[in-house]
């Protein structure tokens, strides 16, 4: 009897592991790689079939289903996929600080899937230095596409220490101020500022007549940090943020960078920016935006979708960066970028995924356009049917060939949240510009 | 007829306690009729105004439009692959710390407690390489196999502290009967510490349910995402949150956790005083 109890519970325990293990399993093939600790290679395991073809394309990417990352590779890997009857794998990551954490998991574990979403920056050097980094620019003049990129966004990608290009653009987006028309008109501005005078005076003018003349995503790092970085990217490209984080540059030594913290001081103190701005997300702002607060906004081409109806309807009109006055300010004056970027992995990267990499490049322009509304990275005419804001704001940037200088994803890390949390005071106005400066030059030495 | 003297003490506690009472009570109030209001309820209401008309259009989208049905069906897998071993691992371990005599019993008992004090962060990145190297990442499995680990310390110490309460005159008698040690358990441990096995179901399906971390690190397909990680899809990163969906999502996914806490909160109580005072 007791034989027969310890037998039935030990069947038991074996067919629950094997049921569980099983149902998690499902359809999908097993996980990806595997170190060979021999040959200190990565080897896939997964993707493939006992013949040793691969079966299936694993990706990672940040975002919703919503989202353009998506949108684009769901529709270039389901068809890819379908005509080549593979399986596919997107896995999803919403928030930015989760998304970090994950990418450095699989790129400490030596698990990148086939394909993921990467910032050129520190992330892109820490997959570089386990060499999961396909050369894309190499790729790129193989199928005969790398002149096809837009300038901007070929400098964007360029790797600072190799001058290779290892990522492949999410897309191309252009940065600008949206504003609403009738409150320009209410308060008697004619025209679009042109520099940061201009742009203040024009929030006088809104904030006079009661309305709030700007909207900003306060408490998302980025958002406050483009008015402290745009105007030294106007006056020395990338050179400001790129020596500062070297140690050979400081806001107190640089004129352009001290016009920016007194800028941020400005519209912050001031009370240009919506009561509460620290705690509003940018997701926030653009619904108050988007949902008639506010005059002027810092958004893009990322938006077009959410403008689209406002600026077709007469009620929105564009600008881009103002000139800082008394200065060099270089031509570009759109922000140009590449968004989040994608990185395949060299450990991975079979003829099959060669193969998809022509067709992603043949079908990439369609995809942007139809699937996420998007621009594409490729220079090439815009298909008709697009709403008009496409066709008024691609002027502004065809010709840009100096991409955008990211702080977020130049700064390392540490250096990076001191400064978010000095910006967040200076903008509210509990440190002054003059103790912005002399704290964030201590950040980085030499 | 004697009349109720009103003090000042004791309207004071009912401030304190309405207060108490609104403080618990008003997110949820507020989420449950968030779900009800439209987009443009959102842009031109007050955050704490009640919605225009009970819209359930946010329902119907979080039901159609999402993987919420999905997300159900993985978070109520693992609940129950957590629950079902965790229990009775626990039960029986506890049991036998509290009644068998052997060698190193107080130090298995403090082994045991050890692990209220190792925090889950801390295994996450070997958990995930071993889970990686056997094949377990984005399967069940290995979103369940460390929950249970990490519930049992603290489940074990509860059924611990509880079997020594349990008459061993009982377990003499069943034996005396020639009911055999598994048979003992299961036909008279187990029924009589329903309150203590209710008590731990109850705070470990909460936690379960709750869970993010295990569910975020050994998961990769939307097809294996539990409720805590399905939420995220509601928030847009770069453009517009539908709020109303978002609430609607977060009404539906907490609404079990309230119906099986309200069915046991009872017996949970229950559960929770039993063992403290010697009867």
């Amino acid at each position: 009897m007791k034989k027969k109890l310890i037998a039935m519970f030990l069947a038991t325990v074996v067919t629950a592991s094997s049921v569980l293990t099983g149902c998690g399993q499902q359809t999908e093939s097993k996980t990806a790689t595997q170190q060979d600790a021999s040959e200190g290679t990565t080897k896939t395991t997964s993707s493939t079939a006992s013949t040793g073809e691969r079966t299936k394309i694993t990706a990672l990417l940040k975002g919703t289903e919503s989202t353009e990352q998506y949108q684009v590779f769901n529709y270039l890997l389901s068809n890819y996929c379908e005509e080549n009857g593979l399986e596919y794998e997107i896995e999803l990551v919403n928030d930015m600080q989760d998304y970090f954490t994950k990418l450095q998991m699989y790129i400490n574990s030596n698990t990148l899937p086939d394909i993921y979403g990467c910032p050129n920056g520190t992330l892109s050097k820490a997959c570089k230095d386990i060499d999961a980094l396909v050369d894309v620019g190499a790729e790129l003049k193989r199928n005969g596409y790398y002149d096809k990129m837009n300038g901007a966004i070929v400098d964007f990608l360029t790797d600072a220490d190799d001058g290779n290009i290892y990522l492949f653009p999410q897309g191309l987006y252009c940065e600008y101020f949206m504003y609403r028309t009738d409150i320009f008109e209410e308060a008697g501005i004619t025209e679009a500022p042109a520099t940061w005078g201009e742009f203040e005076a024009a929030c006088q003018k809104i904030a006079d007549i009661g309305e709030i003349p700007l909207v900003v995503g306060g408490s998302d790092a980025w958002q406050l940090m483009r008015y402290l970085s745009f105007s030294p990217w106007r006056i020395t490209g990338p050179d400001f943020i790129t020596n500062y984080q070297a140690g050979s540059d400081k806001f107190s030594s640089n004129d352009s960078a001290k016009y920016a913290v007194n800028l941020l001081h400005d519209l912050g103190t001031k009370g240009y920016f919506e009561p509460g701005f620290a705690s509003v997300d940018y997701t926030s702002a653009c619904n108050l935006f988007f949902g008639g607060t506010g005059a002027i906004f810092y958004s893009g081409s990322g938006q077009i979708g959410l403008a689209n109806e406002m600026y077709k309807e007469g009620k929105l009109g564009f600008f881009p960066v103002p000139d800082t006055e008394g200065m060099e300010n270089m031509p570009t004056n759109v922000p140009i970028h590449a968004g989040f970027a994608e990185a395949f992995n060299k450990a991975t990267y079979d003829d099959t995924m060669q193969n998809f990499f022509d067709y992603m490049c043949e079908n990439f322009s369609d995809a942007c356009y139809t699937q996420a509304q998007i621009f594409s990275p490729f220079n090439e005419d815009l298909p008709e049917g697009l709403s008009q804001l496409y066709y008024d704001t691609q002027p502004m940037f065809s010709a840009a060939e100096t991409a955008w200088t990211s702080w977020d994803d130049k700064l390392d890390s540490e250096v990076l949240t001191k400064i978010v949390d000095e910006q967040q005071k200076l903008a509210q106005g509990i440190i002054t510009p003059d103790e912005f400066i002399s704290n964030c030059d201590t950040f980085v030495t030499k | 007829m004697k009349k109720n003297k009103v003090t000042f003490g004791t309207v004071v506690k009912w401030i304190l306690i309405i207060l108490l009472v609104v403080m618990q009570v008003y997110p949820f109030v507020y989420v449950m009729f968030s779900s009800f209001k439209t987009l443009d309820d959102f842009r031109q209401l007050p955050a704490y105004a009640l919605p225009s008309s009970f819209y359930i259009g946010n329902y119907i989208t979080v039901f159609t439009k999402s993987h919420m049905l999905t997300y159900f069906k993985n978070s109520i897998s693992v609940l129950v692959g957590v629950l079902i071993p965790l229990l009775l691992i626990a039960l029986m371990a506890g049991f036998a710390l509290s009644k068998i005599k052997f060698k190193g019993k107080k130090f298995l008992l403090n082994y045991f407690l050890l692990g209220l004090m190792l925090p889950m962060q801390v295994a996450l990145i070997p958990l995930f390489t071993i889970f990686n190297k056997l094949g377990l990442i984005n399967t069940y499995a290995a979103i369940i196999l460390p929950q249970i680990a990490f519930s049992l310390s603290y489940s074990i110490q509860l059924f611990y502290s509880f079997s020594k309460f349990f008459p061993e005159e009982i377990l003499e008698a069943a034996i005396i009967d020639g009911c055999n040690p598994l048979g003992c358990f299961f036909k008279m441990v187990i029924p009589m510490s329903l309150n203590s096995v209710i008590t731990v179901a109850t705070m470990q399906a909460v936690f379960c349910w709750n869970e993010y971390i295990n569910a975020y690190t050994f998961t990769r397909s939307t097809n294996m995402k539990t409720i805590t990680l399905g939420l995220n899809d509601y928030v847009g990163s770069m453009g517009l949150t539908d709020w109303g969906a978002t609430f609607a999502a977060i009404t539906v996914t907490v609404l079990p956790v309230f119906i099986f806490y309200f069915f046991s909160s009872k017996k949970m109580l229950a559960g929770m005083s039993a063992g403290a005072v010697k009867g």
